[in-house]
């Protein structure tokens, strides 16, 4: 008797525990997107502390996108620069509420920027090499330091591994995502349902 | 970070798949949530940090420098329309008021001419009045003449009158 009034105090506890854990994790959430709300609000009127606070929030999870679709430190680093330096020519137009979809609009439209840039010199690169027709390859420096993740990532259609990326460091919901690439939510759900499907196939199949 | 998408997927899913299809989803995305924290992506560095905080600051004092400038621009440039605006107001006024004055001060003289003939025919109708009043028996013949004389004068100043 005493044990099973024990266990179902127990029960109760853990289960209140659960709740009050699950509570201030949202009070938690609301605190920091009102914060960050205020930092913007700071930052559009040219806070010089406020922009660089917004670097320090962001500076993480952009850079973790950057790299993750660049798959160069490199690059990452300088995309992550002109980001930042694009949000604060551009912050007096963004509402402190939509702040992170809209950052995170911006570096889907500057890596698309990146990967036309880079098509385009790939595609003089091959034009150069069937010219001194050069048997040896070259190893590239990437494939030794990117990670299995990453290089499983890049066989992916460029496309499918942004949204899949973006949903993972953006933290943004499905809406939010088919609102920021301007697509029907269901189509949203497909891309990244097929993209998972393949990524998880190809890490499951990798040697390494 | 899975907690932290602010959406209940399974309702998401549930409108777009079957349960089972939407369960594997569901699956597949916590699989990937857990294959990118079992694979973290590298940290970007401190120095990357700094360097892109130094780039604000001279941005921002780039913007803040060519605002300045363009809002001193503006002034200047409504100063200077205004100041054109107004001179040529006031070059533009005084034709107008010469033709005025002239205008008015021709409109006063003919005025003073009608007024001052007008009063000399008046004169001269009471003058003529007085003379016949002073008629009585009418025999004096030289009085007479210069009577019809008066008056043809009269009469010929009153054509020359409204002749003009």
């Amino acid at each position: 008797m005493i044990f099973v009034a024990l266990k179902k105090n127990c029960k109760y506890d853990a289960i209140s525990q659960n709740r009050q854990t699950s509570i201030f994790m949202k009070k938690q959430e609301m605190s920091s997107s009102e914060k960050v709300k205020d930092i913007v609000s700071l930052a559009r009127k040219g806070d010089k502390q406020a922009l660089s606070e917004l670097v320090d929030i962001y500076s993480s999870r952009l850079y973790g996108y950057l790299y993750r679709l660049t798959y160069n430190r490199d690059e990452a680093n300088e995309l992550l620069g002109e980001l930042f330096l694009k949000m604060v020519e551009k912050i007096g137009t963004c509402r402190p509420e939509t702040f992170e979809p809209w950052l995170f609009r911006m570096a889907s439209n500057l890596f698309t920027d990146y990967l036309r840039t880079k098509k385009r010199h790939q595609k003089m690169l091959l034009h150069i090499e069937e010219q001194v027709q050069t048997d040896t390859e070259i190893p590239r420096e990437n494939d030794l330091l990117t990670d299995k993740l990453t290089r499983q990532l890049q066989r992916l259609e460029p496309e499918t591994a942004e949204i899949i990326v973006m949903r993972y460091y953006s933290q943004l919901s499905f809406e939010e995502l088919a609102r920021l690439r301007n697509e029907p939510i269901g189509t949203v759900l497909s891309k990244v349902h097929r993209g998972l499907k393949k990524l998880r196939q190809l890490m499951e199949d990798s040697d390494d | 970070m899975t907690e932290n998408k602010k959406e209940n997927i399974n309702n998401l899913l549930s409108r777009f798949y079957p349960t089972e299809q939407a369960e594997q989803i569901k699956n597949d995305l916590a699989e990937t949530d857990r294959m990118f924290e079992k694979f973290p992506a590298p940290q970007v560095a401190q120095k990357v940090i700094d360097e892109i905080k130094l780039k604000i600051d001279r941005k921002q004092k780039r913007i803040v420098f060519s605002t300045v400038l363009i809002k001193t621009a503006s002034v200047a440039a409504i100063v200077i329309i205004g100041a054109i605006l107004l001179m040529q107001n006031m070059n533009g006024e005084k034709p107008v008021s010469r033709t005025q004055n002239s205008y008015q001060t021709a409109l006063t003289q003919v005025d003073d001419n009608i007024a001052a003939l007008e009063k000399e025919i008046e004169l001269l109708k009471g003058e003529l009045v007085a003379v016949r009043l002073n008629e009585d028996n009418g025999t004096n013949e030289q009085l007479a003449d210069s009577i019809n004389n008066v008056d043809t004068e009269i009469t010929e100043i009153e054509n020359y009158f409204w002749k003009g």
